[in-house]
């Protein structure tokens, strides 16, 4: 069995970005087709948060849509094609991405693609990291609200971001209240950044009612502590945590033992450009925005004509960035398609953009990543699980020869495991560079090749000619 | 890695040798195959000679160069699929014993008790117990770091612009990053020679050949011999094919870290590195008639490498052009296999000056010194 299928845009995941980035395009007459990895439309976004996120009304621009089933029936008005657990596992020739449907694989051709792929959570190891009993909060999320399944015992959050507080509100609505939230950053370093929040009222409002229900709910939430280590036989017990400066560093003289069974930790998200690199789009390092982002023009085009990217994987944002950003995508595609957009709407679209890109920024400035919490990842430590690589073991294939992390993957298999690399790969990167003192952009990135995730051998069998 | 190996022996006889590289260690041909050290794939002649020398030092080079290189002896067995590879295989088994290998014609039944997997259509086979494995990364990077600590010098990311020529003689090369001295350059550029050569004018009948592997996801319990067809070798003892792909059956375990890799292909294609989606999945499909049962497993990644295919074999020692030009190019998908003895063949002949030092003496030398003499002086 094999999928064929010609359209003029295909989206390529089916969050908020790619949903408003194809209803933008429908409406300017493109035939649009949303490929998504899962059965039910939406993304990580609309899949974890659609019930919780609790905007008191819909917000003042009409298509500022904050609830997915609202945007979604409106794409289905539109006439756009829906294709799920459709996997975008490659691209071979320009206009083509090659899919996989169950074990059904085929090629979809487009003369525009638009790549909204998100993001996943960045993690940063620390010692005991591996043991059962220690997950990210994207991992307890879907336990809790797809799965219905409470984590066991006394729960503690830690890491940074206003990611935590919509884990700490999914476990206090599954009465699985959290013991206490650690977030690494301090009111007092978020003072600097606060008249930017001026004008952006619906995020403010938003972020108070986060705040007060976790309050409400009598959990306390404690400022500039990290996790700096977990313990346990055979399974978490205890973690031990420590005050950190500005930069991350522990304070000595600050450890805090914490009984837990179950620590949530994460440290943010990363944007997920594999597609975009493996279509070859020029990326560069922006840590504010996640990461390696794809370079795009002020209508979301690539460096690669006629591919365009837009949402978390145009650099971490939040939804309403991936809304107003999506809509642009999907105007300037069509019009590059040679349908016609009217300037106004082109240019309300930017506008629109460049405020949401303002806030998420801002936001993105508060809950900074703090260069510190790295220092907590032991020579000992287990960086890649997978291949079971060391940070010892990396950072010695790093001082080796001209400090390349492709090279550091080649002597150590990090990055070689089921996971593709996508756990380890921002933390070898990170090691390497730190290692040799250089930046990011002089360690570059593991190469990206198909298939962006695993395939059967089976399934690409039945694409040879006989 | 050619290049890595040669400075190593070089400098282990006190010869002072820089490795200028273009790119890192290890990042071309050498980090991008599935380091078969193999006899029962060589035609009868030079390459098979330089395979069986090659082969004699591997054991002992992670004793050699203190760093471990993986050298696992899983055997290699090589399946007929028709008539034609039958037939090919029959008149290569009795000359590679006539040679001296270890290796057997099997029958269709034992084919599948050596590897279970095996469950489509073969008629026979020939198997060598004795064919090995490496890392081809870790021998890479082992002969590279043993070289540094041996007094030689590698320059990473450092391309060479010209070759310097005074009075018909060689002087050194410039490069991005300033000039090195040399009384001696060493061509060992892979799939890239022919570019190094013409800075001297020397035309190379070097062409890349693109190789793309599959690897599979991590699994318990996988036979260990290696396996591929015939129809590989038809087309590499043959001429070079005019354009397409060759794809044959290839098994690889690589029993350190579960891993299976299918392929590779071997195709004229340029420079371009990239995978294509009707090699993959050719590669894939010959991989699941032959063992059906690794249609279910999953592939997590590929890549593609460059050969550097010579039609007549590895082109070592003296090439033309000025004195003091030689070259270690053209191993074809044999250059893993063959760089310990390459690098050792082009340090004696630097060090005699490129005079009396032929190839076929050098290797009569050889096979009569004592094993364990692995990096000395054979003379």
């Amino acid at each position: 069995m094999t999928v064929e299928l010609d359209t003029d845009i295909a989206v390529v995941g089916a969050g908020p970005a790619g949903l408003a980035a194809a209803l933008a395009a429908a409406g300017a007459g493109a035939r649009v087709t949303v490929l998504d990895e899962y059965p039910e439309p939406g993304g990580q976004f609309y899949k974890q948060l659609s019930s919780e996120f609790s905007v008191p009304e819909r917000a003042r621009l009409d298509d500022d849509y904050t609830k997915g089933d609202e945007l979604l029936a409106a794409v289905r008005d539109a006439g756009v094609t829906l294709s799920p657990e459709t996997l975008v596992w490659g691209s071979f020739e320009p206009g083509t991405l090659s899919v996989m449907q169950g074990h059904a694989a085929g090629t979809v051709r487009a003369r525009s693609i638009i790549v909204a792929s998100g993001a996943y959570e960045r993690v940063v190891a620390f010692p005991g990291w591996d043991l059962p009993g220690v997950m990210t909060p994207g991992g307890v999320q879907t336990l809790v609200k797809n799965q219905q399944v409470a984590p066991r015992g006394r729960i503690v959050l830690g890491g940074s971001g206003p990611f935590l507080l919509a884990v700490a509100k999914s476990l206090i609505a599954a009465g699985a209240k959290p013991a206490v939230i650690y977030e690494a950053t301090r009111p007092l370093e978020w003072l600097r950044h606060a008249p930017r929040l001026w004008g952006h009222w619906d995020r403010i409002s938003e972020a108070l009612h986060y705040r007060r229900l976790i309050a409400a709910a009598g959990v306390p939430v404690r400022f500039g502590r990290i996790v700096v280590r977990a313990e346990g036989d055979a399974r978490l017990e205890r973690v031990v945590l420590m005050e950190c400066d500005g930069e991350g560093r522990p304070i000595p003289g600050t450890e805090q033992i914490e009984r837990v069974d179950t620590l949530c930790i994460g440290y943010g998200f990363v944007p997920s450009v594999q597609l975009a690199r493996l279509l070859g789009c020029t990326h560069r390092y922006e840590l504010r925005r996640g990461g390696w982002v794809p370079e795009h023009n002020e209508e979301m085009e690539s460096s690669v004509p006629s591919v365009f990217v837009t949402g978390e994987v145009a650099g971490i944002g939040g939804a309403h960035v991936a809304l107003a950003e999506g809509r642009l995508a999907g105007l300037g595609a069509a019009r590059r398609l040679g349908l016609q957009v009217a300037d106004a709407a082109m240019a309300d679209a930017r506008q629109e953009r460049l405020t949401r890109r303002r806030f998420g920024d801002l936001v993105n400035d508060v809950f900074a990543l703090k260069p510190g919490v790295y220092d907590q990842i032991g020579d000992d430590t287990l960086v890649c699980r997978c291949e079971e690589v060391t940070a010892r073991q990396i950072r010695e294939a790093a001082t080796e020869w001209g400090a390349d992390v492709n090279f550091v993957k080649g002597v150590t298999r990090c990055g070689m495991g089921y996971c593709q690399g996508r756990v380890c790969g921002g933390m070898v990167e990170e090691l390497t560079a730190r290692t040799v003192g250089c930046s990011r952009e002089a360690v570059g990135a593991f190469r990206v090749r198909p298939p962006l995730k695993p395939v059967q051998v089976g399934s690409l069998a039945d694409l040879a000619r006989e | 890695m050619v290049g890595c190996a040669i400075a190593y022996y070089l400098a282990k006889r006190g010869i002072r040798v820089t490795v200028i590289e273009r790119s890192i260690v290890g990042s071309g041909a050498s980090s991008a195959n599935s380091g078969a050290i193999a006899l029962a794939t060589k035609k009868p002649g030079i390459a098979l000679e330089l395979a069986m020398a090659s082969q004699r030092l591997y054991p002992g080079l992670t004793t050699e160069l203190g760093s471990n290189v993986d050298y696992v002896v899983e055997g290699n067995l090589i399946v007929a699929e028709t008539e034609v590879e039958a037939a090919h295989l029959e008149a290569l088994v009795a000359d590679q014993q006539a040679a001296g290998v270890p290796v057997q014609p099997v029958s269709a039944a034992r084919c599948r008790e050596l590897n279970p997997l095996i469950e489509g259509r073969v008629l026979g086979g020939i198997h060598c117990p004795t064919d090995a494995q490496v890392d081809p990364f870790k021998v890479t990077r082992a002969y590279a770091n043993a070289a540094r600590n041996a007094g030689a010098e590698i320059l990473v990311r450092t391309g060479v612009e010209t070759i310097e020529v005074v009075g018909g003689r060689v002087r050194g090369v410039r490069t991005r990053r300033g000039a090195v001295r040399a009384q001696w350059v060493i061509n060992a550029a892979g799939a890239h020679a022919p570019e190094i050569g013409r800075m001297v004018g020397v035309t190379h009948e070097v062409l890349p050949r693109r190789g793309q592997i599959i690897v599979l996801e991590a699994t318990e319990g996988m036979p260990t011999i290696r396996v591929s067809g015939a129809g590989q070798l038809l087309a590499k003892h043959g001429a070079a094919a005019a354009g397409g792909a060759n794809v044959a059956p290839s098994y690889t375990s690589k029993p350190l870290n579960g891993t299976v890799l299918l392929g590779s292909s071997n195709e004229f294609a340029g420079y371009d590195t990239r995978n294509t989606l009707p090699v993959m999945a050719e590669i894939c499909r010959r991989a699941r008639n032959l063992m059906p049962r690794l249609g279910g497993l999953h592939a997590l990644r590929c890549w593609a490498g460059l050969r550097p295919y010579s039609a007549s074999g590895p082109l070592l020692g003296g090439a033309g052009g000025p004195d003091g030009y030689a070259t270690a190019i053209g191993h074809g998908g044999d250059g893993m296999a063959l760089a310990p003895i390459t690098g050792l063949y082009l340090a004696e002949y630097v060090a005699r000056e490129g005079r009396n030092c032929s190839l076929p003496d050098f290797l009569g030398v050889l096979k009569t010194a004592s094993p364990g003499e692995s990096g000395g002086r054979p003379t």
